[in-house]
């Protein structure tokens, strides 16, 4: 058995752990002065976002791997990542309109960073929805569109200091307070775990598809 | 489209208070006192006095917000950490029995 397969409970575990605690920290961390308790959706999405990012270069990366070496590993990676990045941007698409509703007074802001945030997201739906109906040989083409997709991530994380929006800058993170920035920790470690349990769980589902096939074949000889 | 008075008003004030921010040598007539003189003629006379802390505050709750977000975030991870479990255990039992199979074709 491999290190990362066996891993992977020890994080799961430990993740649910931390989700478990999560919202006691969250209820104890102080409200912010202008927003009031609606900013405490932060504690979960911008660990969401952060994960979307981790995926998107987990995808990345590997469809890289894959177009250079063919290695049906890095494929099985990269599909994974694009999988996360669905997940966790639909998090991050969902918390965030619901946040800017009671802070900003509407659901959606055609800004800089929303809109540079939904169109990574399409792309990474857009790999997702290759894989399951482009047919054989999608993987290759699949892998040119998670590169693409992992280089829209410096354009989303810079976007909030390149063009004016009225989304809060990364500098947030810097000056939270103590009694903000441990919950915040503590929330980004726990959604870590998870996301290294759910890559790892997700490409071993599909190397055991891959090994179901070729299994298959060899039957048929 | 007509304005109401107060819209017009409250209009010229924000003008005129970024035309006075604007610095001017003194004696200069600048466009900020006829705006002023402008504003006076339109705004409507005030017939009552309300305190702030009778205006209201907070229309939209925040606790229907807060409680949605965490909740789909809960029910979207444990959903997809079940999908992927019961995918993962399928697949690899059926692995396991395709396999038997293949090496029980194997064996003379």
């Amino acid at each position: 058995m491999r290190l990362a397969d066996r891993a992977m409970p020890v994080l799961l575990v430990v993740a649910a752990v931390m989700f478990a605690a999560a919202p006691f920290l969250i209820d104890a961390a102080p409200e912010e002065s202008t927003m009031g308790l609606v900013q405490k959706i932060f504690y979960f999405h911008v660990p969401a976002a952060m994960m979307t990012f981790a995926g998107a270069f987990a995808c990345g990366l590997a469809s890289a791997a894959f177009l250079w070496r063919r290695r049906p590993e890095a494929d099985h990676l990269a599909l994974a990542g694009a999988e996360l990045v669905v997940l966790f941007g639909v998090i991050v698409l969902v918390t965030g309109p619901l946040w800017a509703r009671k802070a900003w007074g509407v659901w959606w802001q055609w800004d800089a960073r929303l809109t540079i945030t939904l169109v990574m997201w399409m792309v990474f739906v857009s790999y997702m929805l290759l894989r399951r109906f482009g047919g054989p040989g999608s993987e290759v083409l699949a892998a040119a569109v998670g590169v693409f997709g992992m280089v829209l991530v410096p354009f989303v994380y810079l976007s909030v200091h390149l063009w004016r929006t009225i989304h809060p800058t990364t500098n947030v993170i810097r000056s939270l307070p103590p009694e903000m920035r441990w919950p915040f920790l503590w929330c980004t470690v726990a959604f870590l775990f998870l996301f290294a349990a759910l890559l790892i769980a997700r490409a071993r589902l599909e190397t055991a598809r891959a090994a179901l096939e070729r299994a298959y074949l060899a039957l048929e000889d | 489209m007509q304005m109401h008075p107060t819209e017009i008003a409250t209009a010229l004030a924000n003008l005129q208070q970024m035309t006075l921010a604007i610095e001017t040598p003194p004696g200069e007539s600048i466009p900020g006192i006829r705006l002023q003189q402008m504003t006076l003629a339109v705004q409507t006379p005030q017939s009552e006095f309300i305190p702030g802390s009778q205006l209201p505050t907070e229309v939209l709750p925040a606790t229907p917000f807060v409680f949605i977000a965490y909740a789909f975030v809960w029910v979207a991870l444990i959903g997809y950490l079940f999908g992927l479990w019961r995918k993962l255990t399928r697949v690899e039992r059926e692995l396991a029995q395709v396999a038997t199979r293949v090496e029980g074709r194997r064996t003379p």
